[in-house]
């Protein structure tokens, strides 16, 4: 079965290619808008060796780990406030919901207007983009802690930090790093989306730049780049976070040392 | 405005509105839209980035008025109902090939949930390149996005079906299409219903997030163009536009799913 699976996925992808070289080997003029994917792969190769994309490549991750940073630090801090308190949980948490289905680049003239033009516009967008996941999924995943552990940690005498760290975070440490996944996720594309925007460097500056350059073969070298970068980044750290939370699974989440 | 709330509350309605959460949620709003008017008056907050609720009410109401959002939002709206068609159709077909086959899903499904949370929306260039600076670009564009949910929860949803419902079905000598009609759907029902809110949401956001980058037209587009009038108000205005769009869309579909749940 496992080799019936694979052979499948690998016929898949050389139809896939043979269709592409077939289809923008066709001439004319929808080899201008859709080139074979042996141009495709020439022009990433010719791309990937300039130093400027280096320095792209740079300042990209230098805006989704900022914002990153900013967004989930907030988010940790409102979802654990929201989480722990039965009013807020019932006023704020279907607002903080319904603003987080607004797509975040219509505020990006706002942004503008306070942040200007620079890195910073883009740190704030990955920064309003990764809150909101991490917010709503901190505040699950505090909630859905059974109230038994709590109360039994209460009974044993531990004090609040003890139940607030030994018990709470490890209770609620697989649903956060889920979240933190999910918010890391989207500051990577508000990040590139805001640079096909307004940016003058980055990653996603480059590929609409060469869209308005109509150099074509380079346009989708860079996204088609960007998009399996990110899909393998974002594979990893769901392997990662899977396999780190089993472990606390496995150790069956709270120890509470009292200190006598 | 605040949306009502279904709850068990003691202090719920007759219909299980909490007027209590109803009304704190109304005062939060308004408080935060009183603090922000005396910040834009009184200049606190340059105007270049804040504009006062009065104004921006005033802005919405100039819109309709003179028929702009109302035909942006018919844009909109148009957009994501075309791109909902043609991902529900595909998504769907999709879904119930890679179910039926057990080498195509283990083969395609690991693929497709991995692109489900990966930046596809970064592919906007090439639908541009491929369909030029038209609606068709932002309705395919969309469609793309929409589908990878749809996919996925429709092989969940009828992964989830219940053997002994398939048995049962086996011993009744159902047709296809009764077994389809009568067992499988409505077993697989909730599960599809969260694919296609998911879907939904993010064809929405697609569709807004092209229109404000390419502006070729809607919302996005109306945001974009106060931006480069200096319209603060306008920007304002138009972004609440989309929020209540958003909100009314999300509600709406949340409420169905909870419908068909039951």
């Amino acid at each position: 079965m496992k080799r019936a699976v694979w052979i499948v996925r690998v016929v898949a992808v050389l139809i896939l290619a043979l269709v592409w070289e077939w289809a923008g080997g066709q001439g004319g003029a929808f080899e201008d808008v859709f080139p074979p994917i042996s141009s495709v792969l020439g022009a990433w190769w010719d791309v990937v060796r300039q130093p400027s994309f280096g320095a792209d490549v740079r300042i990209t991750v230098r805006e989704v780990v900022g914002g990153f940073t900013i967004g989930s630090l907030a988010g940790l801090f409102v979802g654990s406030a929201i989480g722990t308190s039965k009013w807020l949980t019932r006023v704020m948490e279907p607002m903080l919901f319904w603003a987080s289905g607004v797509p975040k680049i219509v505020l990006l003239p706002i942004l503008l207007a306070v942040l200007g033009a620079g890195v910073a516009l883009k740190v704030g967008h990955a920064t309003l983009s990764s809150f909101f996941p991490v917010a709503l999924g901190t505040a699950t995943a505090i909630r859905t802690v059974p109230e038994i552990y709590g109360r039994v940690s209460r009974t044993i005498g531990a004090r609040t930090w003890h139940t607030a760290f030994l018990v709470y975070v490890p209770a609620a440490a697989g649903q956060i790093l889920t979240a933190l996944r999910l918010g890391f996720a989207v500051s990577i594309v508000s990040a590139l989306l805001a640079e096909t925007a307004v940016a003058t460097a980055g990653l996603g500056f480059r590929a609409i730049h060469y869209y308005q350059q109509l150099r074509v073969p380079e346009m989708y070298a860079v996204i088609l780049t960007i998009f399996v970068v990110a899909m393998v980044a974002n594979v990893a750290l769901e392997r990662w976070v899977r396999v780190y939370t089993r472990h606390f699974e496995d150790d069956r989440g709270a120890r509470v040392d009292i200190a006598s | 405005m605040a949306a009502p709330v279904r709850t068990r509350s003691p202090s719920a309605g007759r219909r299980g509105v909490d007027y209590r959460l109803v009304l704190s949620r109304t005062i939060i709003i308004l408080a935060g839209a009183a603090v922000l008017e005396l910040a834009a008056r009184s200049a606190w907050l340059p105007p270049t980035f804040v504009a006062a609720p009065t104004r921006v009410v005033g802005s919405l109401v100039k819109g309709f008025s003179t028929g702009s959002l109302v035909s942006a939002l018919w844009e909109t709206t148009t957009e994501v109902a075309l791109a909902l068609l043609l991902s529900g159709v595909v998504g769907l077909t999709l879904g119930y090939v890679l179910w039926r086959s057990r080498v195509l899903g283990e083969a395609f499904m690991p693929m497709l949930t991995a692109m489900f949370s990966s930046p596809v929306i970064l592919l906007y260039p090439i639908a541009l390149v491929l369909f030029g600076r038209t609606h068709r670009a932002i309705v395919v564009q969309a469609t793309a996005y929409g589908v990878l949910p749809i996919i996925v929860y429709t092989v969940r949803a009828l992964s989830e079906v219940p053997q002994v419902l398939h048995r049962v079905s086996d011993v009744e000598c159902l047709s296809a299409w009764q077994r389809a009609r009568l067992v499988m759907v409505p077993a697989a029902a909730p599960t599809l219903a969260t694919g296609l809110r998911l879907g939904v949401t993010y064809i929405l956001i697609s569709v807004v997030a092209m229109e404000f980058l390419v502006q070729i037209g809607g919302l996005g587009q109306l945001i974009q163009l106060s931006a480069l009038r200096f319209d603060i108000p306008g920007v304002y205005a138009h972004v609440l536009a989309v929020v209540v769009l958003t909100s009314v869309v999300i509600s709406g579909l949340q409420a169905i799913e909870r419908r068909v749940q039951q």
